[in-house]
């Protein structure tokens, strides 16, 4: 990850700072229904909206679909991860 | 320290660092150390845990909270255990 970037640190950051910082990278999106979408995230916005691209829809950790490009309203996204480990596992 | 009124933003502000456990209206608790929030009340944790009706269900690592999910956030002495947490 990033390192440690507590307080202490003496840098302000934000979430939005977090998000422009995981562009180009695999994450996990995990909407209110509870479906996961993983994949690249390719680009969002102050609402978070979000578009991902080599996009795999999880329900209950079952791969479900593929999709080459996907657009998430924001709306919906519950939490945005970058944990890696989260893509090997299923739920 | 209890005799001072802290308004929400510097009770948010002060528990930056620090381990936190936050409730979702939909039952969920993330257990992990608060790295930001935005004027949104938007949270970014670091070393995420979930938990689902008290039970530990996996580690997400790093994670931002969409701030209309959220119900509460806490904070956490070091050593409480999570079974606290099913008690509520």
């Amino acid at each position: 990850m990033s390192g440690t970037e507590k307080a202490g640190s003496g840098t302000t950051k934000t979430p939005a700072d977090f998000l422009k910082s995981i562009r180009g990278r695999p994450v996990v999106v995990k909407l209110n229904s509870g479906v996961d979408y993983r994949g690249i995230l390719a680009c969002l916005d102050g609402y978070m909206n979000i578009a991902m691209e080599q996009t795999e829809e999880y329900v209950n950790g079952q791969l479900k679909n593929k999709y080459g490009d996907a657009f998430i309203r924001g709306n919906n996204v519950l939490y945005i991860s970058t944990s890696k480990r989260t893509l090997a596992e299923g739920a | 320290m209890a005799t001072i009124p802290v308004n929400p933003k510097p009770f948010l502000n002060n528990l930056t660092g620090k381990p936190v456990i936050v409730k979702l209206k939909w039952g969920m608790e993330y257990k992990g150390y608060l790295v930001s929030v935005d004027s949104y009340m938007n949270l970014q944790l670091a070393n995420t845990e979930e938990y689902i009706e008290g039970q530990f269900t996996g580690n997400l690592g790093e994670i931002l909270i969409r701030c209309n999910n959220v119900l509460y956030l806490r904070g956490v002495p070091e050593d409480e255990e999570i079974e606290d947490v099913a008690e509520d």
